[in-house]
């Protein structure tokens, strides 16, 4: 009838065609390339030895490689640091300015977390790089207040890597929170604390269960965001908080380690699809439900 | 005693909304000290990294490779995600929750995995590096955003509008293009300039696919990776603000044309 209202009964060629450009892109510039990636995995590492089958990276990187696990092991535990920290700092402002602060003040104090978030991310690396430094601001201000004497010792450390990811990972743990937390109805926690309910009761049996999904998103895309800096780690944690996605990074950017790179890049999929799959089933939440809570994101 | 609390809850929320904004004006204050590295002490104001900054070469190079990026980027993610957002929006096709799903793929992925991927496509293909192959690469998910973001609107249009244009005698391409479009205008200037944005920010995908090209984000690189000066406190300081500008404007558009 209209030009675009289909019958749903009848195959249409109009979506197939309306849809067709985002299809060939995700096939030819993201399943072809990981496609690719997965095959030059089993090549050797020598261009000219391109049709030769292998499993020599794979035992390269598994077996001949200590400082794969450290490397690994150091990545997940600061993830795990940033993520626990970013909730326990974000949940409580989220709740202040969702809950508590008058309707009116709600949009700016939103818009004053979002916008350190529009720089360029080497903007706010810079910054924290001139903060933490052994003499850099932060010294000079502690300083000034006669706490310390000697210089700092924080930059480089996986404590300068964890605060740089915390802080980069605000929005993607406060808006799911904020978006969550506004939409709860407040005559809920009102009949709760009416009917005898404390605070904590309140927060335990109404606040958080109602903001589960919104939790388990947030911890979600934190997580995945602290695997996937690179910038971060690589100004802020000199060698003792390297990340895994470094060596990824230079295997294909410093050594020309391609072929080993490509394992290590692989593997990488492969832990966020677990760590993906762990928290949704730990949290109960389904796909749909953390695929909601991302678009309450952009539709913010 | 609730009554403290009360009262170190807000300080808090307060001490926080400052933490956020600590980083940039760190950055910021330190551009224009008068001294040879970017940190403290105090050596007195000086506007002098500015003009080094506005004499870099390199500096307005970077800029315009970016922007060129951008254009393409956010031309692709505009008109591609409408075309999506209808197909989505309007029609039940085979594999369209299947294409909802995979659209987010690239969203997720790591950039440096994703570009060390299309290196080794263009590898495979002997594809050359450069502009084209960045603009693609980056378009991939930019185009997931600007989906969501047409979708989100497209899904709260009145059918009725269009159906009385078609009454009244307009043919198909004009009801779109004088009804449909006009009601979708915000979501796409809003889709447009967050994608230019998130292009122009990022780096780790672009490294691998852009060749000998320095966009922004590489100049950034560069630069952080030799000794600092304040010249480049100054470059991002002035950096910041047409970015800042360009989100608030965003958020408004969004804020204003909300449909209930």
């Amino acid at each position: 009838m209209t030009l675009f209202r289909g019958d749903k009964r009848r195959l249409n060629t109009k979506p197939l065609f309306l849809a067709s450009p985002a299809v060939l892109i995700l096939l030819l510039l993201v399943f072809l390339p990981l496609v690719l990636l997965v095959l030059f995995s089993f090549h050797p590492d020598a261009p000219d030895k391109q049709d030769v089958w292998t499993l020599e990276n794979y035992k390269f990187v598994f077996i001949n490689n200590p400082l794969f696990y450290k490397v690994l092991f150091q990545t997940i535990l600061i993830s795990l640091y940033a993520v626990i920290i970013s909730l326990l700092i974000c949940f409580p402002v989220a709740y202040y300015v969702a809950k508590i602060a008058r309707e009116e003040n709600r949009l700016a104090l939103v818009l004053l977390i979002l916008v350190p978030n529009m720089v360029s991310g080497f903007m706010i690396i810079l910054s924290w790089l001139l903060f933490l430094a052994d003499y850099g601001v932060l010294y000079f201000i502690l300083k000034y207040l006669k706490l310390i004497e000697g210089p700092l010792h924080i930059l480089y450390t996986r404590g300068a890597v964890t605060i740089g990811l915390v802080y980069s990972s605000t929005l993607w743990m406060f808006i799911p929170l904020y978006a969550v937390l506004e939409s709860l109805d407040n005559s809920l926690i009102e009949a709760a604390a009416d009917l005898g309910a404390s605070n904590n009761r309140v927060l335990l049996r109404i606040i958080i269960p109602y903001s589960k999904t919104a939790i388990s998103t947030g911890c979600i895309l934190t997580f995945l965001q602290a695997l996937s800096s690179y910038i971060i780690p690589r100004f802020l944690g000199g060698k003792s908080g390297l990340m895994y996605i470094q060596l990824v990074f230079d295997a294909f950017y410093t050594s020309y380690n391609w072929n080993r790179g490509a394992v290590l890049g692989l593997f990488m999929v492969v832990i966020m699809v677990v760590i993906v799959f762990i928290g949704l089933k730990t949290s109960g939440t389904s796909i749909k439900e953390a695929m909601e809570a991302i678009k309450g994101k952009e539709g913010k | 005693m609730i009554k403290i609390g009360k009262i170190i809850y807000k300080i808090y929320v307060i001490i926080f909304h400052i933490f956020v904004w600590v980083p940039m004006l760190v950055v910021i204050l330190l551009s224009f000290n008068n001294s040879e590295s970017p940190t403290l002490p105090w050596l007195g104001f000086t506007t002098r990294w500015y003009s080094t900054a506005l004499q870099n070469n390199l500096f307005a190079d970077s800029l315009i490779v970016s922007l060129i990026i951008c254009f393409g980027v956010t031309s692709i993610s505009v008109i591609v995600g409408l075309l999506t957002a209808m197909a989505f929006v309007r029609y039940d096709f085979p594999g369209r929750n299947l294409l909802r799903i995979s659209q987010f793929i690239p969203v997720v992925l790591p950039g440096v995995v994703f570009g060390i991927s299309l290196l080794v496509l263009a590898y495979n293909f002997k594809i050359k590096t450069g502009y084209i192959l960045t603009i693609l690469a980056t378009s991939t998910w930019n185009v997931t955003y600007g989906t969501l973001i047409i979708a989100s609107r497209l899904e709260k249009f009145d059918y009725a509008i269009e159906e009385a244009a078609l009454d009244l005698g307009a043919n198909n391409i004009r009801a779109l293009w004088r009804v449909t479009i006009p009601f979708l205008a915000p979501a796409i200037i809003v889709a447009g300039l967050y994608t230019f944005i998130n292009s122009f920010n990022d780096f780790n995908t672009t490294i691998f696919v852009i060749g000998d090209h320095v966009t922004f984000p590489i100049f950034m690189f560069s630069n952080m990776r030799s000794t600092l000066t304040p010249e480049i406190n100054a470059i991002s300081a002035m950096l910041a603000l047409p970015l800042i500008l360009t989100g608030l404007i965003n958020t408004f558009i969004q804020r204003k044309t909300r449909v209930k």
